[in-house]
């Protein structure tokens, strides 16, 4: 039997909830803790803010105000339609933890001494995290098999943030190529072992959007696939150098508006 | 309904929160305080070179036409002598109480004279230079090692920003420019701090070679 906990960045996201219901259902696998960081902070806000400026506003439309409905005019592969086929059917971490009667709790920050005690006391083998910032060393050691991160890019190569379209800026589209990588957490920013990885085949016409939306499809897939070759003792994480990769920052509006240009060009030489 | 107003309302809200600043903005900015240190007798002759060297640049961006009464020169020369930059030896720009003045056009002239065995050592250096700025963004740089003038501390930022704009024309590295957008940006809206003359021109510099850049690599 394979322990996990769920760490979550709101309580009703929806790659937490997948993940949540088909870990719920995957035998010998036991869920003994949900962690879900409050929304409403301040101290959040700022840093959020800070980093990413006006951009924020739009996740805050995402996440709170359409919430799943963001999917409903997409056709290619998406959260969305993955819940539909799914029928996933609760719309909380709170809800589904009340159901079946899993240790749950909000926190201000996952690092913070409440978060650790629960995982203590749960001791899991795994945490299965799905956002909700940076982990500290005191998190991290918790779990005898470690904390797993699904990335939205191609690891080594592409750490940190707008992995995504740093890969299109590059013109590395077709020999990177776009996809998530599931790993073991460090406190180095996606420098730890590498479990599994998959890339997606964008089709000309898609926008960073479509990308990152099919591959959130991608990274629920990754988490449920690494999960169970773990608990079947099938998986060997590689480890990186810190020369294997390079880590990238959040981008630029003018060199975002150059890397969507790169991307359709890309696109549409390589269809 | 009321999700749709809101939505609207959010998409205005993040419209006026954009500070993201436009090549025409930064033209213009750039071009008017240009004309203003450009008038006969406005600033101190002793700051000649430097605004050559701004001239050079903008010349190279087509945004004025051939200079008349300075001679232009091919590259900026290196202006200081660097033996006593032993602190680089530790291998890091960041001494107990913050940054080393002059590492950027140190770093600068180290990135433009690498050979292949301190490539490895420049590499790191501006690694983490780069990642200071992008982790503590506005926050960055503003702790010196040494005692540091007001003057000084704005001519050490403009002299990183100029780093990371050349080093990314060097690298075809679009990391170092993508931080020197963001650094400028910041900086813009706190120009009126940079009182002296020299600083101004220093940033401007900093914008041109940022524009030049971006001229270069954000091309496809």
């Amino acid at each position: 039997m394979l322990k996990v906990a769920l760490l979550a960045p709101i309580h009703n996201s929806l790659y937490a909830r997948l993940t949540l219901d088909a870990l719920a259902r995957m035998e010998d696998v036991e869920v003994s803790a949900i962690v879900v960081r409050n929304h409403l902070n301040w101290q959040r806000f700022k840093s959020e803010f800070a980093r990413d400026g006006a951009r924020l506003i739009g996740k805050i439309r995402q996440k709170y105000l359409l919430g799943d409905r963001r999917f409903s005019a997409s056709n290619h592969d998406n959260l969305g339609k993955l819940a539909q086929e799914r029928q996933l059917s609760f719309n909380s971490l709170k809800e589904f933890a009340r159901q079946k009667e899993i240790a749950y709790r909000v926190v201000g920050d996952l690092n913070e001494p409440r978060c650790e005690a629960l995982l203590r006391e749960t001791a899991p083998d795994a945490v299965v995290f799905t956002g909700g910032g940076l982990l500290r060393g005191n998190i991290l050691k918790i779990p005898k098999i470690g904390v797993l991160n699904c990335h939205t890019g191609i690891l080594p190569q592409y750490r940190g943030m707008d992995v995504v379209e740093w890969t299109a800026a590059e013109g590395k589209a077709a020999t990177v190529g776009f996809g998530a990588t599931l790993h073991l957490m460090d406190t180095g920013v996606d420098s730890g072992p590498i479990l599994l990885r998959k890339t997606i085949n964008p089709q000309p016409g898609e926008d960073f959007n479509i990308i990152r939306e099919r591959l959130e499809v991608v990274m629920v897939e990754l988490m449920l696939a690494g999960i169970r070759k773990l608990r079947d003792g099938e998986l060997q994480p590689q480890p990186q150098t810190a020369a294997d990769g390079r880590q990238y920052y959040v981008m630029h509006p003018r060199v975002k508006q150059f890397a969507a240009r790169m991307l359709e060009l890309q696109l549409n030489t390589h269809k | 309904m009321f999700r749709n107003l809101l939505g609207e309302a959010l998409e205005r809200l993040a419209a006026r929160l954009d500070r993201s600043v436009k090549e025409d903005e930064i033209r213009a900015y750039v071009m008017e305080r240009y004309a203003r240190l450009n008038r006969p007798g406005a600033v101190d002759a002793s700051l000649d070179r430097e605004i050559t060297e701004l001239e050079n640049r903008l010349m190279q961006l087509n945004w004025i036409g051939q200079t008349a009464n300075r001679t232009i020169s091919e590259q900026p020369q290196n202006r200081h002598d660097w033996q006593g930059y032993n602190w680089l030896a530790e291998g890091n720009c960041f001494g107990k109480n913050g940054l080393e003045p002059g590492c950027g056009q140190f770093l600068d002239w180290m990135d433009e004279n690498a050979d292949t065995g301190s490539r490895r050592e420049t590499d790191e250096l501006l690694e983490k230079l780069m990642r200071q700025v992008e982790v503590k963004r506005e926050k960055a740089l503003r702790k010196f090692a040494r005692e540091t003038s007001t003057e000084q501390q704005w001519m050490e930022r403009c002299d990183i920003s100029i780093l990371f704009s050349r080093s990314a024309r060097r690298r075809k590295d679009l990391r170092f420019l993508n931080t020197a957008l963001k650094m400028n940006e910041w900086y813009l809206r706190e120009a009126r701090k940079m009182r002296t003359d020299h600083c101004a021109v220093r940033f401007l510099t900093a914008l041109a070679e940022q524009e030049i850049s971006a001229r270069e690599l954000l091309i496809c």
